[in-house]
């Protein structure tokens, strides 16, 4: 529906949205090649979208996944081969978030500003430790 | 056309001479301006004129409504503005010289002043509030961005309405038909029947035009009065370049539906906290909102059954 109608889109916000699923971005990105600011808090979407969201949005800048279940490493490592241009992502209570993926992002994320991580119980101390020149902000949240 | 000894002659001549000249000058071209505009050049719709004694055009922060109004008129405004700003530049003849002296023609400035001064006077009302209550940081931004909204761009006319502010059978479309608004914000409206003709009918005004941002915050529609309403904006070539209807927790995924014939312009969509917005809604139209569509149909057929009754 939006996904047809919409060719344009440049910013997302689908937070709260818990109905959404990976079906919706994967179909929203197929039309809408110059989207850069995403935001899929408290959304049901996985790894797969942040993967789809990397295979098409090498201008993606505002990434927001806080609150998102499925998200794992996986999805963040995918994000950080593609994503050099991110300047901010939440990553914040995705449960399955652990060192390995933040330590992806702050090397293959070279203009990251802004990490917000709170609530993120597998991460360790070499996640922020790691040589993360640019980032400004850093939310952490226990 | 102008030249620099045309500024000296300009300024060594009696006021109302000056003005009786620019005044031919300014018509002469208007004239020729629109011979050329029925040739089909793509001339700007924005009164700009360079005379001898320089080039007028209207202000770019100047009251949007008069700048509507112009370009109704044709330009037909200018002579009667003021002079406000004058530059002249005696460097040299030639083409160039004809940007020697800038004559910015603000309409309704007064107007303009007081809308500046009202807002700055709300701002600091709103930072002597922070200071009381002791915010900082974000909650500040967003004490400021509330009472406050930052338009699409500066200097954009917007107009922001809370149904919580006013009484309850006030509404603020009619606004829309009056002036030029770029960006309408409603929060905490529920989109009765009647308020949807209203905005209807908003929409179908000439100023209806300027408007890209639609912010319905917390607000509540029914899915015939959202199709009516982006048929509307589909029907007045209005283009929509942000939708948004966040935290409209009551938004049902057939309302949202009826927005989609208005999407095709948008650049931002915001749907925060829509918890009836599923994928139904975003990939496809399921069976689920056909059925809804058929549904909402039968009622519109069945309530101008009861009109006619």
């Amino acid at each position: 529906m939006v996904a047809s109608q919409c060719r344009g889109l440049r910013v997302l916000n689908l937070n709260g949205c818990f109905k959404v699923t990976d079906k919706s971005v994967q179909a929203l990105l197929k039309t809408n090649q110059q989207l850069h600011d995403a935001r899929f808090n408290q959304s049901s979407i996985s790894d797969s979208a942040l993967e789809a969201l990397a295979n098409t949005r090498h201008n993606l800048r505002r990434l927001h996944v806080a609150g998102c279940k499925g998200i794992t490493n996986k999805g963040l490592e995918a994000i950080s081969k593609q994503c050099a241009k991110l300047i901010d992502l939440d990553v914040s209570r995705c449960d399955k978030v652990s060192t390995a993926g933040l330590v992806a992002i702050a090397t293959g994320c070279t203009s990251i500003l802004h990490v917000r991580m709170a609530e993120l119980y597998l991460v360790k101390d070499e996640a922020v430790k790691v040589r993360c020149y640019n980032a400004q902000h850093m939310f952490l949240r226990w | 056309m102008g030249n620099a000894a045309g500024v000296v002659a300009a300024e060594d001549q009696p006021t109302s001479e000056v003005v009786r000249t620019i005044k031919e000058d300014v018509q002469r071209q208007m004239k020729e301006l629109k011979i050329e505009g029925k040739l089909g050049s793509t001339l700007s719709t924005k009164p700009e004129v360079v005379t001898s004694h320089g080039k007028f055009s209207a202000s770019e922060g100047a009251d949007q409504t008069s700048d509507a109004e112009a370009k109704q008129n044709d330009g037909g405004g200018v002579e009667k503005g003021e002079r406000v700003d004058a530059i002249a530049d005696d460097s040299d003849d030639g083409p160039a010289s004809q940007e020697l002296v800038t004559i910015k023609v603000p309409r309704n400035l007064a107007k303009l002043l007081e809308t500046i001064q009202g807002r700055v006077q709300g701002l600091e009302k709103t930072i002597e509030d922070m200071h009381t209550a002791q915010m900082l940081g974000d909650e500040a931004i967003e004490c400021i961005l509330d009472a406050h909204p930052v338009p699409g761009q500066q200097g954009v006319p917007y107009f922001v309405y809370d149904a919580l502010d006013v009484p309850v059978d006030d509404d603020p479309f009619p606004a829309l038909s009056h002036r030029p608004i770029q960006v309408l914000r409603v929060r905490n409206f529920i989109m009765q029947e009647d308020r949807t003709a209203r905005l209807i009918t908003a929409l179908k005004s000439p100023f209806s035009k300027e408007l890209c941002e639609l912010h319905f915050l917390n607000c509540e529609w029914e899915f015939v009065q959202a199709s009516d309403v982006a048929a509307t904006i589909v029907e007045s070539e209005i283009q929509i370049a942000v939708l948004n209807l966040s935290r409209s927790q009551k938004l049902r995924a057939e309302s949202f539906v009826g927005f989609k014939v208005a999407l095709s312009h948008l650049r931002t969509l915001n749907l925060e906290y829509c918890q009836h917005i599923d994928d139904s809604c975003l990939v496809c139209e399921s069976l689920l909102l056909r059925w809804h569509f058929v549904c909402a149909a039968v009622n519109r057929i069945c309530l101008f059954g009861h009109t006619l009754l």
